[in-house]
């Protein structure tokens, strides 16, 4: 009923001139208003991830890719001056994530939960809500699109986030004006396509933190895992005996080791890198008699796989990055003989 | 009509009818009234979108709404021979790691795959009908049966598999990475 009645607030302020609800907002959110000077697209970034993480709403949203929809639900609230975000898939198995402060706790069919210290909830949303577009090394510019554009029935402002080159996916992100939260995120390559989406389908925001979000805060939660635990998986870092010759800039390295891969049991030479929002994993397998994949190259949307063999040595690039990117620095990978 | 003329005094923000606007939740043909004066208005103040935004949200919300809570029970979901005999054994096996993700049913439909080198924008006729191409029919499950035509037919059916299996074994280890040394 709670819920039912702020929703009514919602659509009733939103019955009223821009000029009258834009003072009832400023009161609650300190956040830019409608009637101030137009803020830059760095701006309205910044005030997006503050809101994002700051104000007390449910943001229901579908993912969009390849024709395939999901439907999501995120609840945010902040309870003792701690953000704590509930994010829940709507069909199928579900999945949840539940991330109070540092700790994010992980809840996927078929398996205990877990919990992973100083991790954000995975997703696109989440990434962008998490990562700083606008430093001054960043291979990313903030443009400020005119105009207001209408999502999920609200009015909202359009920034677009332009790589600096051609190597990996721009966005175009819908920011509420009422709220200053997202509504909608297309992730495009540079012909424009949209490879990824994230729709609003409806946004609730609350006064104060909703009873959900006090009954799951009190939960006791899966422990965090240790680095023992995540041993399989992230063994100590070793100097890899390979290197890439190419990478598009701005991508750092950011661990490389060996470790066995779930699922097809093989030990193999791993290298990932990031530019602070998408990652490049490199896998490098000399022995491709225990198994290999034929040259190729995969595409799911946001993300491209590009596979290759040469001199009986399997390289497999996966990233959120262009499918040409993927298979550039494919090529590029050789033995690193400095070691 | 004379409900019409005070729904447009409320729009036009002149006189707020707390009746009407009760009224206004639960009458249909009223809100949809309400929805165009709307329309009207922000057409007038110059508020519209550079592009013409058809109501997707709406067609999404009911989507949505009209699927069933459960389109699949658990048996047929997993029906196909191909997910009974190879997926569901390696999604057991990969549940003895402390960490795995129920990501990659998703994906395992989700790439397509090609043994050719044939260029690249080939490759990818299926970006083109993003963003919206599924909505009227209920696609949004996550698992749906694998498509082996999406491999090239020189494979084998065991090959098919394996090549599908390790695909999405790298995206699933590539994701979990992203977990965990960030």
């Amino acid at each position: 009923m709670f819920k039912k009645s702020v929703g009514l607030w919602i659509l009733l302020s939103s019955l009223l001139s821009p000029a009258a609800w834009s003072e009832e907002v400023s009161v609650k959110t300190d956040s830019s208003v409608a009637a101030s000077p137009q803020l830059s697209a760095d701006a309205l970034l910044d005030n997006m991830k503050t809101a994002f993480k700051q104000l007390n709403y449910d943001l229901s949203y579908v993912e969009v890719e390849r024709g395939r929809i999901t439907p999501m639900r995120y609840s945010h609230g902040v309870i003792d001056d701690v953000s704590v975000g509930h994010l829940l898939s709507l069909n199928g198995n579900p999945r949840e994530y539940l991330r109070r402060g540092d700790i994010t706790s992980f809840f996927e069919a078929e398996q205990p939960g877990y919990s992973l210290s100083s991790t954000a909830i995975p997703g696109l949303l989440f990434n962008l809500m998490a990562t700083e577009l606008t430093l001054d090394e960043s291979s990313y510019q903030a443009i400020y699109v005119g105009g207001k554009s209408r999502v999920t029935g609200r009015l909202s402002q359009v920034v677009r986030v332009v790589p600096n080159d051609k190597y990996r996916f721009g966005y175009l992100i819908w920011i509420d004006i009422t709220t200053n939260l997202p509504l909608r995120i297309d992730m495009i390559k540079d012909s424009g396509e949209v490879v990824f989406q994230v729709m609003a389908i409806s946004l609730y925001q609350f006064p104060d933190v909703t009873p959900w979000l006090e009954q799951l805060n009190s939960v006791k939660l899966p422990p965090v895992l240790s680095a023992m635990q995540t041993q399989t998986l992230m063994p100590a870092p070793t100097k890899s005996e390979w290197k890439t010759t190419w990478m598009p800039d701005g991508f750092k390295l950011i661990v490389s080791n060996k470790h066995q891969i779930a699922g097809i049991g093989q030990t193999i030479d791993y290298m990932q890198y990031s530019d602070g929002l998408v990652d490049i994993s490199i896998y490098v397998n000399t022995n491709v008699k225990a198994g290999s994949l034929s040259q190729g190259l995969g595409v799911s949307g946001q993300i491209s796989l590009q596979s290759k063999i040469t001199d009986d040595i399997e390289i497999v690039v996966v990233g959120e990055v262009p499918s040409a990117t993927a298979k550039k620095i494919a090529d590029s990978v050789v033995r690193n003989l400095d070691n | 009509m004379i409900e019409k003329e005070r729904l447009s005094s409320i729009v036009d923000n002149e006189h707020i009818d707390a009746a009407l606007l009760d009224e206004l939740g639960q009458d249909e043909a009223l809100s949809s009234s309400w929805q165009h004066y709307h329309l009207i208005g922000d057409v007038m103040r110059g508020e519209t979108p550079a592009a013409v935004n058809l109501d997707l949200t709406l067609a999404i919300t009911a989507a949505i709404a009209e699927e069933p809570a459960l389109i699949m029970p658990k048996e047929s979901a997993n029906d196909s021979s191909f997910y009974q005999k190879m997926i569901q054994p390696w999604l057991k096996t990969g549940g003895q790691f402390a960490i795995a993700a129920s990501v990659t049913l998703m994906v395992i439909t989700g790439v397509q795959y090609s043994n050719s080198e044939a260029p690249i924008t080939g490759l990818e006729p299926a970006l083109n009908v993003m963003p919206f191409a599924g909505i009227a029919s209920p696609v949004s499950l996550s698992i749906e049966s694998p498509d082996s035509r999406q491999v090239q037919p020189e494979f084998t059916d065991e090959e098919k598999v394996e090549q599908v299996r390790r695909i999405n074994a790298f995206v699933l280890d590539h994701q979990l990475q992203k977990r965990i040394q960030q």
